[in-house]
């Protein structure tokens, strides 16, 4: 190397002189080439003082000559090895005309190697001056040959040119454009890397353009338009990647801002639809706010032409398709802004709707009214309480009234509009006559106007006027007085609260007969009932249904609220109370779940659809609380269930002072910081002892604090009412810096009210009452917070929401338990005779689906709060939590189980006492790249005894607040893999024959015993008799023990985020959700012993009904046989059936069942399958579980959302997406045959062969929820190094990171063969790593 | 694992001393384990519905436990008069769980039998030994529904779809239960 290095100071002299031969130059330039990259910079220096190298290395560039072309290789190498040194002389080879030079060797194209080599230069250099190399025409040059060029070369050429374009300022920006063509032709290239790299050059060269007319003109023209919609068509914007979907929704926006063409041809294009797609995607089932803001924007910008070009707007606005398209779009940005859960985004929603209603025709505005129903979307936002977002749809208003006066009038009555504007307007005078007092409140409220217009700086004065609204208002109502109301509407408020009133009023009347006594007031009944929920109800406007009270009269109706009187001390009265609210609610799901026949949606669907859209109103009540203003947010579709690391958690300074006339208390001094989720209780007990004095010492809920002489709530952190106190009314809060730095001054006093918590004692009186109960609905906090009126929790019932929350958690409720409320009317129409056969006791109605009483608005703004980084340390409003747990319906599931992770997360960390000890079976020699190896313990289990293993571990760590991972004695895996496997299998254990864990257990066994004890509709503990202690060989405790050992396994799967292996039913998840189980629970996992047990149930019914209403005790026995069989004939003992050794009393197998004591064997066997014969295991169950974690901290989810969190998802997965969730790299790309390959055969593969693959390279058997998707690390494929003979090799795994090592193996066939002996012999062993 | 198979080969331990029936079967055959547990609620209900047959009397149908094993039985079949199966008579294996009767019996033909809902293994495809079971049916109303589904079979939903396409044509029909029949 030294060597080398010595010959340079000859190089030099040699080159400089011009006079010696190519062969002089040849070698000097060889020997150049050979040193450089042994040289270094400062070597370079003292062997050249510049003039040489950047003199001459250019010219030996573009010298020409026949036999030159070997020295222009060298010399452009040359020039890549100074520049790579000495970066500072690029500039200097630039003015020595090195660029040109280059530029035009490479637009020669003699020979490849040279033109490879001057790319190489060209790229430094411009690297140092992108101006320069523009101004020369590089970008296009090197683009011109591209499709010549190897693919680094490709990336290298792509990556000049972003270096270039993206310095270019506005006067570079035509000679930039003339790269746009071939970029443009890049953008369909099927190589991913390329299509981004030539998608973000054009991104930059758009931006740079400062919507220029002419140029984004030339770019349409170049049909990049076209190009981007195809890219995004069909879905595209679902597979091309976040990236470039940002780019390419930045570009439109870019172009379709300045050039009416390009917004023309997006017309045509039928970008409406896409953006509607995109929408729809985005706000309902990904809720990406970011990715809203960015398509709203691209609205924004298609709209802009329409305004400045006439000769665009009477295009759009004349022709049919367009109009369409327009109306489409209003219909989108009402959606937006109906769930956007940030005041900015409904104020450019609002925005933009007037910019088109200004340029739209009264035709059309007519009937955007009757597709879209503006009025009503208007009236919403009117209700707001931001100024910014009432002005403008002031704006708005007035602005469609100028247009189609008569009609917009009769349209704003109906909807409430104009009710909203005449509560502004006094409003607004009420605001100016206090006007001083308020004056600094109102100063705070943060402007969105600059939202839109990126020119405007923030500095700039708000543009709204302090009178400007009042103004507006009244400017508005004088316009109204114009027109001559026209007389009684048909859509008059009182007329609709009338009936309704009307119709309460006859059911009410209607529940004290009996359907047999009055079948004509039946029929009348029912009559109104479709009248009113089927016919009147969807025509009747959101702010009519929410001003007549509706809801609450419905709920009133509900509850039995006439009768109502606060006297829960008499058991009797309650009891009565009970029937009589079941009855209405069965009644009342009756009406509501069946389908009328005109129309094919449910009473209920409409009913709850107008709750929401009324719930909605109450915008302000459910503000969002975020604490930087423009911060980093978390990505929002992917959670991790731990971190890594919390930042600090920021803390609030509170300066405590005594109140004013406190006499009994003691001053505090200095300031307190106290953590963000600290309630007032938990400051309490901290503040106390420093404060009272001797004497005072006892007494609970001895402190009330207050800010600003407004008393704190007991319920909120003090850190939520603070901020909402210093910020009322304000729909979303943004804190900023001074915020934390500020000492706030927090007052307190001796409480001196004892109030004694009501809710807990009546809670205590009602459960004496729930024994007495036989339905189980009647026991669950749905039927509680029915008896109470009431929602659970400490709540502000004057909150204009709170009606609408508790009749929609009745309506909840009652579809959730439609079927238990319907069995229960058959079975009363069956025991009074009504229906004959028992046959005839069926359900007709089914419940509306769960996800219809999810409100989007709710979830998204949920999923805000949560992005929020604070979240997690106890920055969440108390709407959520209260919610969250009183109606975990309003929010998706997504977003819950966001919610869930978050928040067990940080109660989790939060008990965190003691580590335990270092276990000896710790696996101290873990791989080092573990990053996480402080927040995981490793155990070994032994795979021959898992079962007792697991035991064993669980029982010491299972509540270990580290993740639990799990390694195989005698085995070489470590890691994920054989944690998941170790789940898998051990839930898998959990299910073999004669363990005496489930039913089915101790059925004869069958022909084809897999061994495994299975039902299709679920596992369900089998009972065991309190007197028996062993049957079978099986030991009871044993049982027990293994429940332990599945509430251990199951919490810890949910906390660690593994999947089990074991199908439970749907019961079982209940009983796990804290749910009472009843007789009509039993068909869900037994349906014949259910479907028996619930006929003697009616038989018993009827009995006790024939028996209390005739006086004679004779009644026909064929009304009580079974079926035509005497029941006595059914030779039934007092034993479980199918379990002959579990007597229901003592003597059981010798008593035999009656008609007389039927009623005690349906409600001995109930009582054996659902509570007493299981009690002990569910208990084991339970309290394992909670040594883990609360298990009551699950109940937002239902019992099918439990399945899907435990044991993921079913369809393994869809073939289409496939290749979009599977990574390649390592010797891969997903056009590497072997890959093609591999996926067709994966593609090819059965249910089977695809669990088996899944259990193959994720080491579980099911996908995480999500699927293939959200499987981390993603599922990647990569080349296996083969010495020798390829397809002699297995492909094999390593499951921590999910890479399956595939050998390129020389045919489809023998890849297909060695991957299925892969899955049938990897499975059980980590030995094929 | 170790501890479920150890159950179920000792598991005959627990055999109740009251059932006389189980207590035999037992003795006969390994896989009694399980049955060895059943109750005598199922065994007095199979005892009367055995003497209820007996009593009863109807044509064409008639069912006896096979050797001393109340839980497995033996029931035959005549065709009945003017359908193809007139002059054919069937054996039927039923086995009883020991929920019976919650839970229906396992019934299938051992005589082959060409019938559109009957596969080539002797299973049958009818809603009351499925989903439509009631503990009011006994052995008697099977028998019965049986015969009858003999000379109506249900060409919706075929085991046999042979069978099945061959219905519309009886003299072919014929001719196949003849042949099974007879090769039986």
């Amino acid at each position: 190397m030294a060597d080398v290095l010595a010959y340079l100071p000859y190089v030099v002299p040699a080159l400089a002189d011009k006079d010696q031969g190519a062969d002089g130059h040849l070698a000097a330039l060889e020997t150049l080439c050979v040193a450089l990259p042994y040289a270094y910079p400062d070597l370079l220096i003292t062997v050249d003082k510049v003039d040489c190298f950047v003199t001459r290395l250019p010219a030996l560039v573009s010298a020409s000559g026949a036999d030159q072309g070997n020295m222009a290789v060298l010399a452009a190498q040359a020039i890549a090895g100074v520049v790579e040194q000495l970066p500072e002389w690029a500039e200097s080879f630039e003015k020595n005309g090195a660029v040109q030079a280059l530029r035009d060797r490479m637009l020669a194209v003699d020979n490849m190697e040279l033109a490879e080599k001057c790319l190489l230069a060209l790229k430094l250099i411009c690297e140092e001056c992108p101006h320069q190399c523009l101004r020369h025409g590089v970008a296009a040059a090197v683009l011109q040959f591209f499709d010549f060029f190897p693919t680094n070369e490709q990336k290298v050429a792509l990556k000049i040119v972003a270096e270039i374009v993206e310095e270019c300022d506005e006067a570079d920006v035509p000679k930039a454009m003339e790269a746009a063509p071939a970029l443009c032709n890049l953008l369909q290239s099927s190589d991913n890397t390329i299509q981004k790299s030539a998608l973000s050059c054009l991104c930059m060269i758009a931006s740079n353009a400062h919507g220029k007319a002419e140029h984004m003109d030339m770019l349409c023209e170049l049909k990049v338009v076209d190009t981007a919609m195809r890219m995004l068509e069909k879905d595209g914007w679902k597979t091309i990647g976040d990236e470039n979907l940002t780019g390419i929704l930045g570009l439109l926006k870019n172009i379709s801002s300045a050039s009416a063409k390009a917004v023309k041809s997006l017309f045509d294009l039928g970008v409406c639809d896409l953006l509607k797609q995109m929408i729809t995607y985005y706000s309902s089932s990904q809720s990406n706010s970011d990715k809203l803001q960015m398509l709203v924007e691209l609205i924004n910008q298609l709209m802009r032409p329409l305004e400045t070009s006439d000769a665009l707007k009477n295009a759009i606005v004349e022709q049919n398709p367009y109009l369409d398209q327009l109306s489409s779009i209003v219909t989108l940005l009402i959606q937006v802004a109906k769930c956007g859960a940030l005041s900015s985004v409904c104020y450019t929603c609002i925005v933009l709707i007037g910019n088109i209603v200004e340029v739209s025709t009264p035709a059309f505005l007519i009937e955007l009214q009757k597709t879209a129903n503006l009025s009503s979307f208007l009236m919403c936002l009117l209700a707001r309480k931001k100024r910014h977002v009432v002005f403008e749809t002031l704006k708005v208003s007035k602005s469609l009234l100028k247009k189609q006066h008569q009609f917009f009038f009769e349209s704003f009555d109906k909807e409430g509009v104009k009710h909203a504007i005449d509560a502004i307007q006094a409003q607004e005078k009420d605001r100016n006559s206090n006007h001083k007092l308020k004056m600094k409140n109102k100063m705070q409220e943060h402007c969105v106007c600059f939202n839109l217009d990126s020119d405007a700086s923030s500095t700039d004065r708000c543009k709204i006027e302090n009178n400007a609204i009042l103004n507006l208002a009244e400017e508005i109502k004088k316009s109204f007085s114009v027109v001559k109301a026209s007389n009684k509407s048909p859509y008059r408020l009182g007329c609709f609260t009338t009936f309704v009133k009307g119709y309460f009023a006859k059911l009410n009347g209607h529940t004290t007969t009996t359907p047999t006594q009055n079948l004509d007031r039946c029929r009348e009944l029912s009559e109104v009932s479709r009248r009113l929920l089927s016919d009147k109800l969807p025509s009747t406007s959101t702010f009519v249904f929410a001003k007549s009270g509706s809801a609450k009269d419905l709920s009133d109706y509900l509850c039995n609220m006439a009768y109502l009187k606060p006297n829960l001390n008499n058991r009797q009265y309650l009891l009565e109370r009970a029937k009589e609210v079941q009855c209405r609610l069965q009644k009342f799901a009756h009406l509501a779940l069946e389908m009328s026949n005109e129309s094919s949606v449910k009473p209920l669907e409409i009913l709850v659809e107008k709750l929401l859209d009324s719930l909605h109103m109450s915008y302000e009540s459910f503000p969002v609380i975020l604490s930087h203003h423009k911060q980093s947010t978390r990505e929002s579709t992917m959670i991790p269930l731990r971190y890594s690391g919390i930042e600090d958690s920021e803390s609030l300074h509170i300066k405590f002072v005594k109140a004013r006339r406190e006499k009994e208390l003691q001053g505090y001094g200095g300031v307190l910081p106290i953590p963000i989720s600290s309630k007032p209780d938990a400051i309490e007990a901290d503040l106390w002892p420093n404060i009272c004095s001797a004497r005072n010492r006892q007494g609970s809920s001895r402190l009330m604090f207050s800010y600003k002489g407004i008393q704190l709530k007991s319920s909120a952190t003090i850190f939520e009412s603070l901020v909402r106190l210093m910020n009322e009314g304000k729909s979303d809060i943004t804190l900023d810096q001074s915020f934390w730095k500020e000492v706030h001054r927090i007052s307190y006093k001796r409480n001196k009210s004892k109030k004694i918590s009501t809710l807990s004692s009546s809670d205590a009186r009602l459960s004496a009452v729930h024994e007495k109960l036989e339905q189980s609905l009647l026991k669950g906090p749905f039927f509680s917070a029915m008896f109470l009126g009431k929602l659970p929790g400490d709540v502000d019932e004057s909150d204009p929401s709170y009606n609408l929350l508790f009749t929609l958690k009745i309506l909840e409720g009652l579809n959730r338990f439609s079927y238990q409320l319907s069995m229960d009317e058959k079975i009363r129409l069956f025991a009074e005779s009504c229906l004959r056969d028992l046959d005839d006791i069926k359900v007709t109605i089914s419940p509306i689906p769960q996800h219809q009483f999810t409100s989007i608005l709710l979830t998204s703004k949920l999923e805000l709060q949560m992005q929020e980084s604070l979240f997690e340390v106890g920055l969440v409003p108390s709407w959520c939590v209260y919610l969250v747990e009183t109606c975990p319906f309003l929010f998706s599931f997504n977003a819950r189980w966001k919610y869930f992770c978050l928040t067990l997360h940080r109660s989790f960390m939060g008990d965190d006492t003691s580590d335990p000890d270092s276990p000896n079976e710790e696996d101290e020699a873990s791989d080092a790249s573990n990053e996480a190896a402080n927040k995981t313990k490793k155990y070994k289990v032994t795979r021959g005894n898992i079962l007792e293993s697991a035991i064993s571990m669980m029982a010491k760590h299972g509540s270990s607040t580290k993740t639990i991972e799990v390694a195989f004695e005698g085995e070489a895996g470590t890691g994920r893999g054989p944690t998941i496997e170790f789940y898998s299998t051990v839930s898998h254990e959990l299910q073999r024959f004669g363990l005496g864990m489930w039913r089915g257990d101790n059925a004869r066994k069958a022909e084809g015993e897999t061994g495994f004890v299975h039902s299709s509709f679920g596992l369900f503990p089998q009972p065991w008799s309190s007197e028996v202690t062993s049957s079978r060989g099986i030991e009871f405790s044993d049982v027990v023990q293994k429940f332990k050992l599945l509430g251990h396994i199951v919490a810890r799967a949910v906390l660690d985020g593994r999947i089990l292996d074991i199908s439970l039913s749907k019961a079982f998840y209940k009983i796990i959700l804290g749910q009472e189980l009843d007789i009509y629970d039993i068909p869900s996992f037994d349906p014949e012993l259910g479907k028996t047990v619930v006929e003697f149930q009616a038989l018993v019914k009827r009995k006790k009904f024939l028996e209390s209403s005739s006086e004679t005790t004779s009644y026909p026995s064929a009304d009580l046989s079974y079926k035509n069989v005497r029941l006595e004939d059914l030779c039934l003992d007092f034993t479980l059936p199918g379990n002959p050794e579990y007597e229901l009393v003592p003597g059981g197998s010798d008593k035999m069942v009656t008609l007389d004591s039927l009623e005690e064997y349906v409600y001995l066997i109930v009582d054996a399958t659902l509570k007493s014969g299981i009690a002990k295991q569910i208990e084991a169950f339970k309290s394992a579980f909670n040594e883990v974690f609360a298990l009551k901290t699950l109940r937002m989810f239902n019992e099918e959302e439990m399945e899907r969190i435990l044991c993921g998802e079913h369809d393994a997965w869809a073939s289409s997406k496939l290749a979009d969730h599977i990574e390649f790299d390592h010797g891969y790309d997903a056009h590497s045959p072997p890959v093609v390959n591999f996926l067709e055969i994966l593609r090819e593969f059965g249910r089977e062969e695809q669990r088996a693959f899944i259990q193959f390279s994720t080491g579980a058997p099911t996908l995480p929820l999500g699927g293939l998707a959200s499987l981390n690390p993603k599922l990647t494929v990569v080349r296996k190094q083969c010495d020798g003979c390829v397809d002699g090799e297995l492909p094999s795994v390593n499951t921590c990171r999910h890479f399956i090592k595939l050998p390129p193996y020389s045919s489809k066939e023998i890849m297909r063969e060695k991957l299925k002996y892969a899955l049938a012999e990897g499975l059980g062993s980590f030995h094929l790593s | 694992m170790a501890r479920g198979e150890n159950s179920e080969s000792h598991g005959s331990g627990n055999v109740p001393a009251s059932s006389p029936a189980a207590a035999s079967s037992t003795a006969k055959q390994a896989p009694a384990a399980a049955r060895g547990a059943e109750g005598q609620s199922v065994v007095r209900r199979l005892q009367s519905e055995l003497m209820a047959l007996m009593m009863g009397g109807d044509p064409g149908v008639s069912a006896f436990p096979e050797g001393d094993n109340i839980f497995q039985w033996i029931g035959t079949i005549d065709g009945s008069a003017a359908t193809v199966y007139e002059g054919t008579s069937y054996r039927l294996g039923l086995a009883f769980p020991s929920d019976y009767p919650y839970k229906p019996p396992k019934v299938r033909f051992e005589t082959p039998c060409f019938h559109p809902n009957v596969d080539t293994h002797g299973n049958i495809c009818l809603d009351i030994l499925q989903d439509k079971w009631s503990s009011a049916y006994d052995v008697r109303t099977i028998l019965l529904s049986i015969q009858s589904l003999l000379g109506e079979p249900n060409n919706d939903s075929p085991l046999n779809t042979q069978a099945a396409a061959l219905w519309a044509n009886q003299e072919e029909f014929r001719k196949m239960v003849e042949k099974l029949y007879k090769a039986a």
